[in-house]
């Protein structure tokens, strides 16, 4: 018999001697927020963000989305950017710093482990938390690359739609399928990110910035 | 079958000479003091602010009583669905087991280094131990575990591994053993052990994580963390290797949102934690980032025994938040290594004598006032005193196999006791000559101190406590008299 | 309303005091007050230690006993100045099988700890009873947590003239007492106490109350080897005062 057998059967074994039988429970509805118009979400993110001290950048139009890029990058050390292949995040660099050159997410990891600034969309935003959700890229399904981007560099920004909001983690759960690949209903990796990365190990007291992005910015348009 | 598991470096029978000095340890009990109170606060403060807190518990605990009683069927679904992901599911009965399996992934990728990030069970089952041994340096890289990694300890809490240390205590350790001059402060301090690392993470051939859950439905599994270092474990490293207790599944992928609004309240106070990785498989094409191999290894190591029973099964329903670590008035005075085990505190009070079997850690389940404060806290209900109570009661009952030594002479000495009081307490009169014994022997000991000093429940109680002045006459001698003289109250036959 | 009460076997023997003013407490609000003499313990010691048959053989002696006064005598309710007692009367339904089952059932269902008894059953807050001082309340963590007692003693302790109640940071963390506990781990049960103890000490009370006559006997006798002037008292003691002068 092999391990794997052996374990199932002293499971099935030990359940039936304990003469316990529960029914299978029953998937509960999607949680949703009491207040989800599109503007309390909007208020929602960005106050639940700024709480675990990440930035919400609440933006109209792509020139201001610029603006709060070229901001974030000016008060940065000055390192170098790195940026997804995603189209939205091309042009948004593009206009923000003109030529200057960049990293992308195909440089090699050791450059990305030096940079300053990483930029990536965020298909998915929780507005219960300040969440993002980005799923691990896809060439063939055309999604982004964002895993290293959204990780390495010491500051990360996203660029979120308000239309791309969901009020609480359940419907983010529900809404994870649509972001499968192929024949799977689940892209190989899903983060979930709120806020900058952050340790109490020693002594109970907070420090932001440990192995993952020391800031958190989102770029929340409002009107797309 | 696979029955009875094993901890690694388990010295939970020395529980009795291991406490004392922790209470002793004025350093200890003050960093236990202020991590615990802090901790126990935060989570109470971010509680009490969720309106169906007690909705929520009912539900965690349905879903896993669920689980453990589906648990064979649960496993099977997540198999089948973790395999069509392309994960590779491994079953391990024991440690050895598990730990083979492991660094037979390792030597096949010709690993040198892998970058781990917190599991307990890892600890639980001596991983660390058994990579160095086939050549592999595994580096720890949640702080706190790094901390202890090179402090040569175990962690001494399953949350905040080195919640035992005070700052200036990881000030000296990160100096003495980095061998230059450190900073003091806690921001300054954690940028070095963040630098330290970074070329790890480059560097590393596999990384080795645990799991908070496993969902079923879809072959997932979900690790939280906030500092990153998970991230960076699941995304860097060829090969991505996750170690997980068989009690882990969920049936489905939307029951995470009761435990992600559970667990992070739970176990540092917070909404939830910054980041939650979901993995389901490895990279599908050669354009994206993260690991072309992604294995996951199911750990019994005596899990499966614990089913056999409705009060043990419960056990398996933990979901490792350290909640009661941290309000159990017990751990706040001793910290978790006095209790000799990977699972300290009350969760594993009850975890290490049943996975161990009990005559490895039969003082544990002693080690408590039954005070209850860690079931109150437990976000899936779990009745922690009932189990101690649980094994108490079979450590008196099954004879000495299932008890260490200390456990054993102790209880010996109290079967002569209990049988006589339970003989005395049967009927009235000899109750009342053993209460007017008890009296006078107390009398005596309050005027005689040495009296008190010679047996064996006085002496426990006259450390460190003055014995009340007993009474000249008991209640039920006042009640009678009362009702001779016609006051009501005195009631029944007698 | 009559009532049987049990008194426990530490308040019988160690502290009648607190019996007799549950007594006069329970016969103020117009309580007809039953004392069986047969009673002796609830067997709550040697259940907590693990010792299951001796615990259930004074158990069921308990347990009949006090049904008996429910079934056969008239009483309604039964009252135990102590929280872990009255508890303990609640596992007995566990503990004991078969028929025994049903009569610790009908018993758990009747058994009420004293604060609770005077508030949740009769209705009664206000004792006019009388005592001049700053006290501070313990929870005893059975009847906080089993029996969920916390704001009954509160609500009584609050109409008793002249008395100031302080709320002490601590006042549901557990004493250390635990039984057996207490004995086998003493270091860890004094320290447990001396966390309370360093607080109340602050507070500026003249005494700490609980309705649990182990959870005193622990801060007590804690109290008076570190010298302090803290007593401890059993919530009946001061709901049965009447002067103004303590």
């Amino acid at each position: 018999m092999t391990t794997r057998d052996d374990i199932l059967n002293c499971i099935r074994g030990h359940i039936d001697a304990s003469g316990v039988s529960t029914k299978p429970t029953e998937a509960l509805p999607v949680r949703t927020l009491v207040r989800s118009s599109r503007d309390d979400m909007i208020r929602e993110f960005a106050q639940q963000l700024e709480s675990v001290a990440g930035c919400c950048h609440c933006v109209q139009t792509h020139d201001e989305a610029a603006e709060v890029l070229r901001t974030i990058v000016a008060e940065g050390s000055g390192g170098t950017l790195a940026r997804s292949s995603e189209p939205r995040v091309v042009q948004l660099v593009e206009q923000a710093l003109g030529s200057t050159e960049v990293a992308t997410d195909s440089s090699p990891r050791e450059v990305l482990l030096d940079c300053a600034v990483g930029v990536t969309t965020a298909p998915l935003g929780i507005a219960e938390h300040g969440t993002i959700v980005m799923p691990s890229g896809d060439a063939d399904l055309g999604r982004e690359r964002t895993r290293l981007v959204a990780l390495l560099p010491l500051a990360h920004v996203a660029i979120l739609r308000a239309s791309d909001l969901v009020g609480t983690i359940s419907e983010a759960l529900s809404r994870l399928p649509s972001l499968g690949a192929d024949d799977r209903p689940l892209p190989p990796t899903v983060t979930f990110a709120t806020g900058p990365s952050r340790t109490a190990d020693i002594q109970q007291e907070l420090v932001l910035g440990v192995h993952g992005p020391h800031a958190q910015h989102v770029i929340l348009l409002t009107h797309d | 079958m696979s029955e009875r598991g094993s901890i690694h470096h388990l010295k939970a029978t020395d529980f009795s000479e291991l406490y004392p000095s922790a209470l002793t340890n004025v350093e200890l009990r003050g960093a236990l003091a202020f991590g615990t109170k802090l901790v126990s606060n935060r989570r109470d403060n971010t509680v009490a602010a969720v309106d169906d807190w007690q909705d929520l518990r009912d539900r965690a605990s349905s879903i896993k009583t669920d689980v453990l009683s589906n648990l064979d069927q649960y496993l099977q679904v997540f198999e089948q669905q973790a395999q069509a992901s392309g994960t590779h599911v491994h079953w391990a009965s024991t440690p050895a087991e598990a730990c083979s399996i492991i660094t037979g992934l390792a030597e096949a990728q010709g690993a040198k280094l892998a970058v781990k990030s917190k599991s307990m069970v890892s600890e639980e089952i001596g991983l660390n131990q058994a990579l160095e041994e086939s050549g592999v340096r595994p580096v720890e890289t949640d702080l706190g575990e790094w901390i202890v990694q090179i402090a040569g300890e175990t962690p001494s809490h399953i949350v905040a591994p080195a919640l035992h240390r005070s700052r200036e205590d990881v000030r000296e350790l990160f100096a003495r053993v980095l061998g230059r001059p450190m900073p003091e402060d806690a921001e300054g301090l954690t940028e070095v052990a963040r630098l330290e690392l970074r070329q790890a993470f480059a560097d590393a051939d596999i990384g080795i994580s645990g799991a908070n859950f496993l969902v079923a439905e879809t072959g997932s599994f979900l690790i939280l963390e906030n500092e990153g270092n998970i991230r960076m474990t699941t995304s860097l490293p060829r090969m991505h290797i996750a170690l997980v207790g068989i009690e882990k599944v969920l049936p489905r992928l939307s029951d995470l949102d009761v435990f992600l609004r559970v667990i992070g309240r739970s176990g540092t106070g917070q909404r939830l934690t910054s980041y939650q990785t979901l993995v389901t498989g490895p990279r599908r094409t050669s354009d994206d980032d993260g690991p072309d191999e992604v294995h996951v290894v199911l750990l019994d190591n005596g899990r499966s025994s614990l089913l056999a029973e409705e009060v043990t099964s419960q056990t398996l329903g933990c979901i490792r938040c350290g909640a009661c670590l941290n309000t159990c008035p017990v751990y706040r005075q001793i910290g978790g290594h006095a209790y000799g085990s990977v699972y300290p505190g009350p969760i594993g009070s009850i975890l290490t004598p049943q996975l161990a079997g009990l005559h490895q850690a039969s003082q544990l389940p002693f080690a408590s006032s039954l005070c209850g404060a860690c079931r109150d806290v437990c976000p899936v209900k779990i009745d922690i005193p009932e189990v101690l109570l649980h094994l108490r009661a079979k450590s008196v009952a099954d004879g000495p196999r299932v008890r260490d030594a200390v456990t054993h002479q102790k209880i010996r000495r109290q079967v002569g006791g209990f049988k006589m009081w339970s003989w005395a307490m049967r009927s009235p009169r000899r109750y009342r000559m053993a209460g007017r014994v008890a009296r006078v022997m107390a009398w005596m000991a309050t005027r005689l101190p040495f009296i008190g000093r010679c047996s064996g429940p006085l002496r426990g109680w006259t450390k460190g406590r003055v014995l009340p002045t007993p009474p000249r006459r008991s209640f039920r001698a006042q009640m009678a008299r009362r009702k001779q003289s016609g006051t009501p109250g005195g009631g029944a036959s007698s | 309303m009559k009532i049987a009460f049990f008194a426990s076997c530490l308040i019988d023997q160690f502290r009648p005091s607190a019996g007799l003013a549950a007594v006069e407490v329970l016969e103020r609000c117009g309580c007809e007050v039953v004392f069986d003499q047969r009673q002796t313990c609830c067997g709550q010691p040697a259940f907590n230690s693990g010792f299951k048959s001796e615990a259930r053989s004074v158990c069921s002696r308990a347990v009949k006993l006090l049904d008996e006064q429910l079934e056969q005598q008239g009483c309604e309710a039964i009252v135990c100045p102590s929280g872990s007692c009255a508890a303990m009367l609640h596992h007995a339904v566990q503990l004991l099988g078969g028929a025994e089952a049903q009569m610790a059932q009908r018993v758990a269902a009747r058994v009420y700890e004293l604060g609770a008894f005077l508030v949740d059953v009769l209705g009664c807050t206000d004792l006019e009873a009388a005592w001049s001082g700053r006290v501070t309340w313990h929870d005893a963590c059975h009847g906080l947590r089993d029996l969920g007692i916390r704001d009954q003693p509160r609500q009584l302790l609050s109409k008793v003239r002249g008395l100031e109640l302080v709320e002490a940071k601590t006042c549901d963390r557990c004493c250390g007492f635990g039984g057996t506990f207490s004995v086998s781990m003493p270091g860890i049960s004094l320290a447990m106490a001396d966390e309370k103890l360093d607080e109340l000490e602050t507070l500026g009370v003249e005494a700490v109350v609980s309705g649990d006559a182990s959870c005193l006997m622990q801060l007590e006798g804690r109290l008076r080897e570190r010298g302090s002037s803290i007593k401890g008292l059993h919530l009946a003691e001061i709901l049965a005062s009447r002067e103004s002068d303590p």
